[in-house]
């Protein structure tokens, strides 16, 4: 396994960013990270990469253990740091090269590894890299990542602040990453990101909580689900929210889902919406996606904090 | 030794394309050069001077006309007697009371040792030898002049000796007769001006790269801490040695300052201390976690390393305390170096004590730099 991680602890003083993780990443698999700021996935990725020390447990990356064989590891991975970090003052062209000679490479000589994200970069090499949209930068990290045919791959929430086009030719060039069997644990905030993964990690709190391929975690969905969509369906929230039987109301994309511990009868509740006044809307059963299934977990592991 | 070169190479690609930086790295050194040139000299003019003369033979005159002639010294008061001159000192009338025996211009013709008396106002120390070691020179110079003339007896010899209460003479400018200050003091200013650029630059410098978060990116590279450490602030020592050099160029255009035979002791000493000063440098980085931060602590070294250097005040009379603050900078190692290599061209064996002091401070605080940053970066 490219990517090995056995009950992983890092503690911060009195704050445990990472608690008794374990997971693995085999040859040509996408790993997603999802969860909330602060939920340790940063932390992880620094421990995988040996930015950073394990205060307990044990990883092995590349086949090599992440406390002793540091300087193994780190020939043989590729990361991108949750923020941009390349040379803004220096070309495209310079940061590629730069990173290929100090992974002692040549960029004519893999130049095939990283055709596809780089290709789109040619017109701009000469450009600073501080000068690049969102969307290339990151395709540039990616290459400078990509440059000495590493074996696993680290993306810390590479697509933040990336509009949706860019993100959507991003997945694709993963995809065909993958195809080459290099192994990728990628962090990433977006639902939608999450579900294109082959299997998806939760995390809360330092913990990974569930882990699985994304229907099978969506199969695992506890409570029922509800789909209510109106004009401005956010402005009834609250209402819903009211109801005796309704466990949750949250925001999805133009919709708000409701969830409930026992089965609803769609009919009582449109009845219940129409005696409050409101016309126009739809109250349908609903197929859960990730991030029901994530704010279900959550719940089940605070239910003191739900109301928040 | 590859992969530093690249180092280097991309640390130089990034400072010449700040545009903050150039002019701080070339404009600045220059114009402090050509502005404290003029300031760090023990140069004194218009010393004023008081003759008693007891003699009143032409020979005495023409030794007046003298010193007058020479352009250091203006004439206060002539013909004073012994008390007339003491209070002319007294009440800072005068710099110099020039004494001619009785019997001056006799005895000198008679080719006997003839002694005239200098009495020097020693409340200035500094004035007060440059006073006296003008005088003596010019009067040295005096008794040359009657010889090669003839006028004077050829046993004769004119000596004059120094009185200041308090006063050591021990000051003296045997290797630089015609106490050209700017000739030996420009390379020196220069070089510590290029000196501290390199600890403010190099501080900075590391700092930045953490600052902006490249650090990180680099630390999963397989790249050693020290080929990156290196890469960083060597560029400083390339950039100080070129400052260097340029600037000399300068001071020959302007200053006509000899650039002739101690030239590699100055690199090599130049070269010690930037050394010195990156690794302390590099140990503000490790204290500093902004750019501003770093400037601030470094700047702060700065200004107690040039003021206790011995370039403005000489160490010799600064407490005892300070003079072992001193021990652990390395730009008074290098002005002293510099003094004693542009005055008379020092030898080998008499530079090796400021060598080996400069060589243990680059690598103590090297080694406290690399202590902190392996603690900091883990």
């Amino acid at each position: 396994m490219p990517i090995e991680a056995d009950n992983l602890v890092k503690r911060y003083g009195d704050l445990t960013a990472v608690d008794r993780v374990s997971l693995r990443v085999a040859d040509g698999e996408i790993f997603g990270l999802t969860g909330p700021d602060g939920a340790g996935k940063s932390s992880l990725f620094r421990m995988l990469t040996t930015l950073v020390r394990p205060d307990e447990g044990s990883g092995r990356v590349a086949g090599f253990d992440i406390r002793t064989d540091y300087l193994e590891i780190r020939k043989r991975i590729g990361y991108m740091p949750d923020v941009f970090s390349l040379y803004e003052d220096l070309s495209v062209r310079e940061n590629l090269h730069f990173f290929a000679r100090v992974f002692g490479v040549r960029v004519k000589e893999n130049y095939h590894l990283i055709r596809e994200v780089y290709e789109p970069l040619k017109p701009f090499e000469r450009r600073r890299a501080g000068k690049l949209s969102g969307g290339m930068k990151q395709k540039l990290a990616l290459a400078c990542a990509l440059i000495h045919q590493p074996e696993a791959l680290f993306l810390d929430e590479p697509t933040t602040g990336v509009d949706a086009v860019s993100r959507k030719e991003f997945w694709d060039i993963l995809y065909r990453i993958r195809a080459r069997g290099v192994a990728i644990l990628v962090a990433t905030p977006y639902m939608d990101e999450a579900a294109r993964c082959d299997r998806l990690g939760l995390m809360q709190d330092g913990r990974l909580m569930v882990q699985g391929a994304p229907q099978e975690l969506i199969a695992q969905y506890p409570h029922h689900l509800y789909a209510f969509r109106a004009h401005q369906a956010y402005r009834y929230l609250e209402l819903l929210r009211r109801h005796p039987r309704v466990h949750r109301a949250v925001l999805a994309g133009e919709a708000v889902h409701v969830s409930s511990l026992a089965p609803l009868d769609p009919e009582d509740m449109r009845q219940y919406l129409r005696e409050a006044g409101i016309m126009d809307f739809a109250f349908e059963p609903a197929a859960p996606d990730i991030e029901d299934v994530f704010i279900a977990l959550v719940d089940q592991q605070q239910p003191q904090t739900q109301e928040a | 030794m590859r992969t530093l070169g690249f180092f280097i190479y991309k640390e130089l690609l990034q400072i010449f394309r700040n545009r903050a930086m150039l002019p701080l790295l070339f404009l600045v050194p220059l114009v402090q050069l050509l502005v404290l040139s003029h300031v760090a000299t023990n140069e004194v003019r218009n010393l004023k001077l008081a003759v008693q003369d007891n003699d009143h033979d032409p020979l005495a005159r023409r030794l007046v006309d003298k010193l007058v002639a020479s352009g250091y010294f203006s004439l206060a008061s002539l013909s004073a007697n012994e008390a007339r001159s003491n209070a002319l000192l007294d009440r800072d009338e005068a710099d110099l009371v020039l004494v001619i025996p009785p019997r001056f211009g006799r005895e000198l013709r008679q080719g006997k040792a003839v002694e005239v008396q200098l009495l020097a106002n020693a409340i200035n120390a500094m004035k007060a030898g440059v006073a006296v070691s003008y005088a003596g020179n010019i009067v040295a110079d005096y008794q040359r002049e009657l010889l090669e003339e003839g006028r004077i007896g050829p046993g004769a010899r004119l000596a004059a000796a120094a009185c200041a209460p308090g006063l050591d003479l021990r000051y003296q400018h045997w290797f630089n007769p015609e106490l050209d200050y700017k000739t030996f003091m420009v390379p020196g200013i220069l070089a510590v001006l290029v000196s501290m650029l390199a600890l403010l630059l190099g501080a900075m410098n590391v700092v930045r790269e953490r600052e902006i978060g490249t650090q990180e990116q680099i630390a999963v590279t397989p790249v050693k801490g020290y080929i990156y450490i290196s890469g960083k602030l060597l560029p400083f020592l390339l950039i100080g040695l070129v400052e260097l050099t340029i600037g000399l160029g300068i001071a020959k255009l302007i200053f006509h300052t000899p650039t002739e035979g101690p030239l590699a002791l100055l690199y090599l000493f130049s070269a010690l201390t930037i050394i010195a000063l990156l690794g302390l440098g590099l140990l503000i980085s490790n204290l500093a976690d902004t750019q501003q931060q770093a400037m601030f602590v470094a700047w702060f070294f700065m200004i107690i390393f040039v003021l206790m250097s011995g370039l403005f005040t000489p160490i010799e009379s600064m407490p005892l305390w300070a003079r072992r603050i001193t021990w652990f900078n390395p730009i008074a190692q290098l002005v002293a170096i510099v003094r004693l290599n542009m005055l008379k061209g020092a030898t080998l064996a008499e530079v090796w004590p400021f060598l080996r002091h400069l060589v243990l401070l680059g690598l103590g605080y090297g080694a406290l730099a690399v202590f902190f940053f392996r603690k900091r970066n883990g």
